[in-house]
């Protein structure tokens, strides 16, 4: 069967076909698309548009940007700002790196936190040269004390903070 | 005010893409319109962030922005008076007949509804942290991405040495509204999507020879989950889809450039070849598999010479862009390991789960409808029933990447190597989507005489 011969049968079954495919292609398409279409509305024109929906959906903070901003701001300047997140959990993950793009310029180093492991990686932080530790959906030891809360699942303890320590 | 400042900077940006493309098409008498806007819009976004990279080692703040517009008015400029003193003159192909007519308004009011979906969504993770990240810390800094940030280990998430095509036109934008805003920077992409669609639609009606085929392409196009809604999708600004469009342009021109014996498709696919690399960091492999059917076509048509010198600008773009990440000491946070011969050995036991993750993919069809089947189908007619020069490349331009991105995965360094293939794989999938169409264009016609077809 040659592509030049298809005459006759050949093309009634090619249309056939084709036509069947993309009917089914379209059927099955249709629904899911017009819901992307229809679902959400347009939000505030603003400049933090998607980091403030994203800190407002997680973590329960409206223009969080901002708040987060003011807070790091506030920190000792000169020393880096350390992120603890769960580790295999992608909230978390997901906060501790909007935390760190907002942060910019401090240097940042985000650490994912196992069970096990939580109180030797807080306990190993050198607080001299560290200005603040945020904790994104995890509890920082009791020994730590008490942090300023940042919505609902990111709480900040400065540092000196009992100097950190077990 | 905002709105005339993002204005002045979408005209700046096309300025520098029409100039561009009409230094390219300078020989060709009749200009297509929407062509020409679709390539100045491709080549714009490419000639503004290569040279906000570029001046930016020289330059910063307002010094920056108004070099790079000097450049890209001075471009616009350029090509206009090349296409006057060629007496070339513009024009727009009409509907012809009810059906084109409905075809066309439906792919308008698609392109319409993409913008407004877009502005309803945010950016999604890779469109913020990957790609917009980029910009604002480069508006923060007069321009310019601080050095700091290449070799930061703490922000090596947002992978730095992710090249600056995106990035930087959103940065362009920013420059010109004076502020890092999410909202309008995303405006980008849609326009990325109404490229794509229009650039199908000619691209499938010229190798079909038939216009209504381009439009039932187009207009089909928004209809995959995937690209409208999914993970990497239009609405979530990841360069996934603009990567598609460079690819679909360079691979269709390419295929043009067959029976035309002009140069300017040539250059076309020439200049998208150049940019792909500078989309997305995967755009090498497409660039490869490019460079291979560029290879096998300029053989055939005895032009090797005219091929060499086409390869010059990529090289040129990927050994300046690797030498500078060299320079910055950029923090890697490489997903893969090095394809070594003893990496394959060790992990030559994965080849089956992929295959099975590759299979369960591709008949998802809350991704993607029964896409892929037509696509195969589409395939057959290709390698065995069409069999010619066209329909071969057209098939190894849609295998080759699937092959190689599939592959791929045999080097992840993921604990879950699947969970790897499952997270990204479907956006790789998207890079041929566009070019997917093309081929299921190609064999939807009956065969007709050439004295039916029509100019485009």
């Amino acid at each position: 069967m040659s592509w030049r011969n298809f005459q006759g049968w050949q093309g009634i079954l090619h249309v056939s076909v084709w036509s069947a495919l993309l009917a089914i292609f379209l059927f099955q398409s249709a629904p899911i698309v017009g819901r992307a279409v229809s679902e959400s509305k347009i939000g505030p024109i603003e400049a933090s548009r998607s980091i403030d929906a994203y800190l407002e959906a997680l973590n329960e903070i409206s223009n969080g940007s901002q708040r987060l901003n003011d807070a790091v701001r506030r920190l000792p300047e000169g020393k880096s700002l350390v992120i603890f997140v769960r580790d295999q959990n992608s909230q978390s993950e997901f906060l501790g790196m909007l935390i760190a793009y907002l942060s910019w310029p401090r240097e940042v180093r985000i650490v994912k936190l196992q069970s096990t492991t939580e109180e030797r990686e807080i306990a190993a932080i050198n607080p001299r040269s560290v200005a603040g530790l945020m904790f994104c959906s995890v509890d920082p030891p009791p020994w730590l004390g008490k942090g300023v809360r940042l919505g609902s699942s990111i709480l900040l303890v400065a540092v000196p903070a009992h100097e950190v320590k077990p | 005010m905002i709105l005339l400042q993002l204005i002045a900077a979408y005209l700046i940006l096309f300025s520098a893409g029409l100039g561009a493309t009409l230094l390219i098409l300078r020989g060709v008498g009749r200009l297509n319109l929407l062509e020409c806007g679709c390539l100045a819009w491709l080549f714009g976004t490419g000639i503004v962030s290569l040279l906000l990279w570029i001046c930016g080692t020289f330059a910063s703040g307002l010094a920056l922005q108004a070099v790079v517009t000097i450049v890209c008015l001075a471009l616009g400029v350029m090509g206009w008076r090349a296409s006057q003193r060629a007496g070339a003159k513009f024009a727009l192909p009409r509907p012809h007949g009810a059906i084109e007519w409905f075809l066309a308004i439906l792919i308008v009011i698609e392109v319409a509804t993409m913008f407004f979906v877009s502005c309803k969504h945010t950016l999604g993770w890779d469109g913020l942290l990957n790609w917009e990240i980029k910009a604002r810390y480069a508006f923060l800094n007069g321009g310019v991405i601080p050095a700091a940030y290449y070799s930061d280990a703490g922000r090596a998430f947002s992978h730095p040495k992710y090249p600056l095509g995106i990035p930087f036109t959103e940065l362009w934008l920013y420059l010109w509204i004076g502020e890092p805003h999410q909202f309008w920077g995303k405006t980008i992409f849609p326009a990325f999507y109404a490229a794509g669609a229009a650039l199908l639609a000619l691209l499938a009606a010229r190798l079909s020879g038939r216009r209504w085929i381009g439009l039932l392409l187009a207009a089909l196009l928004p209809f995959i989950p995937f690209l409208t809604q999914g993970p990497g999708g239009v609405i979530v600004a990841y360069a996934d889809f603009p990567l598609s469009v460079f690819y679909l342009t360079a691979l269709g021109y390419l295929l043009y450039s067959l029976d035309k014996n002009e140069l300017h498709p040539f250059l076309i696919y020439s200049s998208c070849l150049a940019l792909l690399p500078w989309v997305k960091h995967e755009g090498v492999i497409l660039w490869f598999v490019l460079v291979l059917l560029g290879l096998v076509v300029s053989w055939s048509q005895k032009k090797l010479r005219v091929f060499f010198l086409a390869l010059g600008p990529s090289l040129l773009l990927l050994g300046s862009w690797r030498l500078y990440l060299k320079l910055m000491h950029v923090a890697s946070a490489s997903d893969f390991a090095l394809p070594t011969l003893r990496t394959l050995h060790d992990n030559v036991n994965r080849t089956l789960p992929i295959i099975r993750v590759f299979l369960a993919e591709i008949v998802e069809t809350s991704h993607w409808s029964i896409f892929w089947l037509l696509t195969g189908l589409a395939l057959v007619y290709l390698l065995f029933l069409l069999r010619n020069m066209r329909s071969l490349l057209l098939a190894s331009a849609i295998l080759l990447p699937i092959i190689i991105y599939s592959s791929t995965y045999l080097f992840s360094t993921w604990p879950s190597y699947t969970a790897h293939m499952t997270s990204s794989f479907p956006r790789l999938l998207l890079h041929v989507v566009p070019a997917a169409w093309l081929a299921i264009g190609l064999v939807l016609p009956l065969p007709k005489s050439d004295s039916l077809k029509v100019r485009f």
